[in-house]
């Protein structure tokens, strides 16, 4: 299908554009300029005084600065708020700022290629929070790009992809990813389940407490506090662990010779890599690998966001007794849906194994179906329908169907929500 | 222990219409079922042109239609033809189709005035009481049934059973009358007198009420009355109570549906 297949890294305070280029099999970070450091858009929109018409990043700074228009910032916080900002007299709510904001965004790298058609979207947020993820499926429905087209990963994810997305030299070992920005210092860290079939790959994300504001970094005494943090931090995460790659990534690491005690930490016999558009990239490796046939990643991806159990029912098919998966262990949370009709057979209720990844005993959990009419055994078909609302929570609905016209369905559902 | 039987996805648009039953099969499942449950209606047609392409294109199982079409062409026995159907459709275990292989077997041997009563015995089982009279008139005037009286009695019982749901009271009295002539038995006499409590513009032959004491008599009434001063207060009766017991907006909604059941219900015991 020729379109774009972007990767965009949303974030309150700047965002990303990567865009896939099916010929190199490579993401390519573009912004507002040709420059890599324009790569980074202040995600912000400013609608000029007088004109119906809105600019975003730099250029929105810009205007505001002039007084030649109002700014809005930290858009998606605003639109966890649901609030709103009255300019020139016109109340606009975040959603629709944000949408403004992802119109002129996505508009980049169509300007750039000429293309306008979107094969695949994949936008990247720090925390996926379920009603941001909610907002951006359907803002990209209003702005012409079909659902299945659109995939959202919280940053762990992203890292995650990015990692395996490179030379599987870089990820033998651990790979350790420090994340500096405003509001705080991000740590991941990727590991292979070694001995598993199919492969086990592994993100532990932590948002450390020593977090500090990028203000400091303006002084010299200021930059020798923040490599003091670091350093600590560097030592403690990565101690008496065998990592092989580090990535530093954020607005702090835009200049990444300043921490030089930390570097001295970090390079230790590693490979260390420093750039701003990680996460932008890894959404934008998984954009081209959801509109592939097969899919290059054939692992268990085990992170926050993923769920950590595969679901399955013992279910009668041709005669014979199979394990149908519902939601496999890895998936994302938020995509994964699953629905099958069954007949019931001497039983009123539907048990489900759950078994966690690296385990091999399952957890039974049963939804009686006792409201259901009684009917003659092998009369009753049921829709089971699968849906998550985290990761570990996920919400099963059974609904009578009955049996045609023989036993015509009663239209009761049961609905039960389980920690798994 | 129970299992749950996974169900193929397959969209149905055009349903295969069991005109036995008038009613609409919509998957493999139901097709089973419905030769499992009514094999007693089906004929030598049922396995037609209709069926070939439900199961070809709808099914989209056009491996067992092109079986079962050899199979046909080759040995055209329907009963052979079921369990094909049933083998290749896992829907049943073969424990469950060996079951049903059993009935077949039982079916085959019965002969063909038998296999015709107990289609009519069926129709009166599952309340299609106008399908069940037509089935016992057919048989009636068979040649060969008037060389077994007792055989004629009985179908003569039910076919009066059949009159008695669809409120044909005298024609229900006369076919319990020809049966109580052949059998002589007491709970024919006691129909009788019941269907008479029921309408006393019938009349008992002499011959039925000679043959019962006037105690017995005496205690059947007794029994009725108490059945039709419960009937005030159950089944139907309950329903409408219920209905109306509701508030007016419920209430009219509650009457709605209740009418709906039951034409469709008189539908389907008309025939």
């Amino acid at each position: 299908m020729p379109g774009l297949i972007l990767g965009v890294d949303l974030c309150d305070d700047y965002s990303q554009i990567s865009l896939f280029d099916p010929e190199t099999c490579d993401a390519q970070a573009i912004g507002l300029g040709d420059e890599e450091t324009k790569c980074l858009i202040p995600t912000m929109v400013c609608k000029k005084k007088g004109e119906n018409s809105w600019v975003i990043g730099e250029e929105a700074y810009r205007t505001a600065l002039f007084g030649a228009g109002s700014m809005v910032d930290k858009l998606l916080k605003l639109v966890l708020k649901e609030g709103t900002a009255t300019i020139e007299g016109v109340m606009y709510t975040a959603r629709e700022m944000l949408r403004t904001y992802l119109e002129l965004i996505l508009d980049i790298p169509r300007k750039k290629t000429g293309l306008e058609e979107i094969a695949s979207l994949v936008y990247t947020i720090r925390d996926a929070d379920p009603k941001i993820m909610d907002i951006l499926m359907e803002l990209s429905e209003e702005m012409g790009i079909p659902r299945e087209r659109v995939h959202i990963l919280n940053h762990t994810e992203a890292f995650l992809f990015y990692v395996i997305s490179q030379k599987p030299d870089i990820w033998a070992n651990q790979v350790s990813c420090f994340d500096l920005v405003d509001h705080g210092l991000h740590y991941y860290e990727f590991h292979v389940v070694r001995g598993r079939k199919p492969q086990v790959v592994e993100v532990v994300h932590e948002a450390l407490e020593e977090g500090f504001s990028l203000e400091i970094l303006e002084t010299p005494s200021g930059e020798k506090l923040a490599d003091r943090i670091l350093s600590t931090c560097a030592a403690r995460m990565m101690n008496k662990k065998v990592i092989s790659t580090v990535f530093l990534t954020g607005k702090g690491f835009e200049n990444p010779q300043w921490p030089e005690e930390f570097l001295r930490i970090v390079c230790n016999k590693r490979r260390v890599f420093g750039g701003q558009n990680l996460f932008s990239k890894g959404a934008a490796f998984v954009a081209f690998d959801s509109i592939q046939q097969a899919t290059a990643y054939p692992y268990i991806t085990v992170c926050e966001g993923r769920i950590h159990s595969q679901v399955s029912l013992n279910v009668q098919y041709e005669g014979r007794m199979r394990q149908l998966v519902m939601a496999a262990a890895g998936s994302n949370w938020y995509e994964t849906k699953a629905s099958a009709t069954f007949v019931l057979d001497n039983t009123d209720s539907v048990e489900f194994l759950v078994t966690p990844v690296g385990n091999t005993t399952p957890i039974r959990y049963e939804v009686s179906l006792d409201e259901f009419p009684k009917r003659p055994n092998k009369t009753t078909k049921v829709e089971v329908i699968l849906s998550f609302t985290g990761e570990r929570t996920m919400t099963v609905r059974v609904i009578d169907k009955g049996f045609g016209e023989l036993f015509p369905s009663s239209g009761r559902m049961v609905k039960k929500d389980f920690y798994i | 222990m129970g299992n749950l039987i996974y169900c193929r996805e397959t969209e149905v648009t055009v349903p295969y219409y069991a005109r036995e039953l008038g009613i609409s099969l919509y998957s493999a499942e139901e097709l089973c079922y419905y030769i499992m449950n009514y094999v007693l209606l089906l004929d030598g047609d049922f396995i037609d042109e209709d069926l070939y392409r439900f199961i070809g294109e709808q099914l989209r199982r056009p491996m067992l239609e092109g079986k079962l079409r050899k199979w046909m062409a080759q040995t055209p026995d329907l009963y052979q033809g079921l369990i094909v159907i049933l083998q290749d459709l896992h829907y049943y275990s073969d424990a469950e189709i060996n079951q049903f292989r059993q009935k077949l077997e039982e079916l085959r041997k019965a002969g063909p005035l038998e296999l015709q009563k107990r289609k009519g015995d069926f129709f009166l089982d599952v309340r299609q009481y106008g399908n069940a009279l037509s089935t016992y008139d057919q048989l009636l005037t068979h040649r060969q049934i008037a060389r077994d009286k007792s055989f004629q009695a009985r179908v003569q019982h039910n076919r009066g059973m059949a009159c008695v749901q669809l409120m044909q009271y005298a024609e229900a009295m006369e076919c319990f009358a020809k049966s109580w002539e052949v059998l002589r038995l007491e709970s024919i006499a006691k129909e009788m007198f019941v269907l008479y409590c029921m309408d006393s513009t019938l009349t008992m032959p002499e011959a039925v009420i000679a043959s019962v004491s006037g105690e017995m008599q005496f205690r059947w009434k007794e029994e009725f009355d108490a059945f039709e001063k419960n009937a005030a207060y159950e089944g139907k009766a309950e329903d409408i109570a219920i209905a109306f017991n509701k508030d007016v907006i419920r209430r009219r909604e509650a009457i709605r549906s209740l009418l709906a059941g039951w034409k469709q219900e008189y539908r389907e015991m008309a025939g």
